[in-house]
């Protein structure tokens, strides 16, 4: 054995391995979210509205507006008829279309004031109203 | 006479006999004593106050307000020469056609004539003020120079121009005691009486013409003033207190027999963040934002509901102007992701903006001067003012936002929120733009106007009122320059009645 084999480790490449490591874990942790979206998506139990918010970008977005919405509505709002509504309106076409005859026709919701298509605001309320009763997993 | 009096220095009892008296020396009483420069008549211009502010004449203004709140009458304007624009913002913008039709869902609107008949005014007028050629909605000029203006879906609302009176070193529009003083100065027909308040507008015992004006100072004297022809331009509160109280012949006061005089007082509520505005890439011309100075013209972007758009939706005027940058809250931040999403559009540069809000009364009768039991340190009753905001006139200014929003949002430019829904929040936000109008309305029936359409008052053969007291609507834009529209029109009356 060699006098340099039993030499301890040097101090200052070692500080600087740790280093190194914690700031990869660092900016995985940070970027895994963006890389691998699926992994990290919000999960939610089956709906009988999941046809409808899968036309949303962010479901908990959604809720959050569907939330303001539903609460200055000034009756009970039935989520079927809602969902049937908007259905009729959506009409299996892309959410952007039924949004252009929206605000072609001037239909609009204020959710605490923040003017939107009928169609994308009362998908909301469903989330809203969905959010509700569902237990988060 | 020297072409500046004192009427501190004028004997008591005295008479001053002139042809044309004008009452008033703010925009509207300088710049009809400018148009009628070298006619063959004398005129007398009778101003309360001197050259500069003066707290005991200021006091003579003081009043009392009730019902919403408003300015207190003692600040909302100026009693030295030059009146209210010693305080203004110089914003400029002709009244829009709409404006002055008749409109069956708007009760007491209608001037007598449409604005084609004012229009040949408005470049002298635009000339007064100093706010350069006229350009407003022609707005190649701007954009060239400063860029695009927002992208908005066909609708309602577009982007409209106002220009702005000459900024004296930056930060002043034309005062125009101070920037005509010398004007006045060297007409030949004219003398300026200075510190001389007019107290009582005397009848004959007939009532069917003005026989003479009561002027007195502060200082206790007293003297009259006898004219062939009087114009009352006083402003939007005082002309009717001094119509009021001149009560000797005609019981209920000058040109009141119909008892209009003082009610339809009106402003423009100006209520701060009214809404805002979110622009998905957060571009914006500057010109929205800060008046900017395109051909040496000073000019500042609104947006505005078109006069179709009015006409179909029953709509008053309305204004709003890009206000300052701010920071979304979470629901905002949710309501854009998911709007963004929705339409397609990167949102990651947004901006977003605070708007202002500019909005037209609907006229009403009782919201109104009158006159209270109190006196003035010259023996005037003094004035009280019921002022008065109907929930109407913030939801029609809604709806004229809620359409912004949809054009917004059909652009893809970018979306709103509206702040305020009951009246409570409104009224937190409110302020006022100190435009005095509706107060001696114009209309050629005596029993619905206070004036005929040349502004003479109904029945008084030689008294007339120029300013915005006579506009019998208000729309949107600020009274000065089509208040001087109507003056220097009313010029070309005198001048043509005296051949």
């Amino acid at each position: 054995m060699s006098v340099a084999d039993k030499m301890p480790i040097s101090r200052r490449p070692f500080i600087s391995g740790l280093l190194g490591i914690v700031a990869v874990a660092g900016i995985a942790a940070l970027e895994a979210p963006r890389l691998f979206p699926k992994l990290f998506e919000r999960r939610y139990p089956p709906t009988p509205f999941d046809d409808l918010f899968a036309l949303l970008p962010d479901r908990e977005n959604a809720a959050r507006l569907g939330a303001a919405l539903v609460a200055a509505m000034p009756r009970h709002i039935d989520a079927r008829v809602v969902a049937a509504r908007v259905r009729r309106k959506v009409g299996g076409r892309p959410l952007a279309l039924a949004i252009g005859e929206d605000l072609a026709q001037g239909r609009l919701l204020e959710a605490q004031g923040w003017l939107l298509p009928d169609s994308l605001a009362e998908i909301c309320m469903l989330a809203a109203l969905v959010e509700r009763t569902s237990v988060r997993t | 006479m020297r072409s500046f009096l004192d009427a501190r220095s004028l004997p008591k009892g005295a008479t001053l006999e002139t042809d044309v008296a004008i009452v008033g020396g703010g925009p509207a009483g300088i710049s009809l004593a400018l148009a009628l420069a070298g006619a063959p008549f004398r005129v007398l211009l009778i101003e309360s106050g001197g050259l500069q502010f003066d707290a005991a004449t200021q006091r003579l203004y003081a009043g009392t307000e009730s019902g919403v709140s408003y300015i207190p009458l003692e600040n909302t304007r100026l009693r030295y020469l030059g009146g209210c624009s010693n305080h203004w913002g110089g914003w400029c913008r002709p009244l829009d056609p709409v404006d002055f039709e008749k409109r069956d869902w708007l009760p007491w609107s209608g001037w007598p004539f449409a604005r084609s008949t004012i229009e040949p005014y408005f470049a002298r007028a635009q000339s007064l003020v100093e706010a350069g050629s006229i350009v407003y909605d022609d707005s190649k000029t701007w954009t060239k120079a400063w860029g695009a203006p927002l992208r908005l879906a066909s609708g309602g609302v577009y982007t409209t121009y106002f220009q702005f009176s000459k900024q004296r070193d930056g930060t002043l529009p034309t005062h125009f005691g101070e920037r005509y003083a010398d004007d006045l100065r060297r007409i030949a027909n004219l003398t300026v009486c200075l510190f001389a308040n007019v107290t009582g507008l005397r009848l004959t015992h007939d009532a069917r013409s003005l026989a003479r004006l009561d002027v007195a100072t502060l200082e206790g004297n007293r003297f009259a003033v006898k004219p062939k022809v009087s114009v009352v331009a006083t402003g939007g509160i005082e002309t009717p207190r001094l119509l009021l109280a001149s009560n000797d012949v005609m019981r209920t006061g000058v040109g009141n027999a119909h008892g209009l005089v003082g009610r339809f007082f009106a402003d423009h509520p100006i209520p701060g963040q009214t809404a805002t505005l979110v622009l998905f890439d957060g571009r914006l011309a500057p010109y929205y934002q800060n008046i900017q100075t395109a051909n040496g013209i000073n000019f500042r972007a609104a947006l505005a509901p078109s006069d179709s758009w009015r006409r179909n939706h029953a709509l008053p005027g309305a204004l709003a102007t890009v206000e300052r940058e701010v920071q979304l809250d979470g629901v905002g931040q949710a309501a854009l992701a998911e709007t963004a999403g929705v339409l397609g559009v990167d949102a990651s540069s947004m901006r977003a903006f605070t708007l202002g809000c500019g909005m037209e009364l609907a006229p009403d009768p009782d919201r109104r001067l009158s006159l209270a039991a109190d006196r003035d340190a010259l023996g005037m009753p003094r004035l009280r003012l019921d002022m008065r905001i109907s929930d109407d006139d913030f939801a029609r200014y809604r709806k004229t936002l809620r359409e912004l929003g949809r054009q917004l949002l059909s652009a893809r430019t970018g979306m709103i929120r509206l702040l305020h829904n009951s009246r409570a929040e409104w009224m937190s936000v409110m302020d006022w733009g100190n435009h005095h109008m509706g107060t001696a309305r114009m209309h050629e029936d005596p029993r619905q106007g206070v004036v005929d359409a040349d502004m003479k008052v109904h029945g008084v053969n030689n008294l007339y009122i120029a300013g915005s007291a006579v506009f019998p609507t208000y729309g949107a834009s600020n009274p000065t320059l089509n208040l001087l529209a109507l003056v220097l029109r009313l010029a070309d009356h005198l001048r043509t009645g005296f051949r």
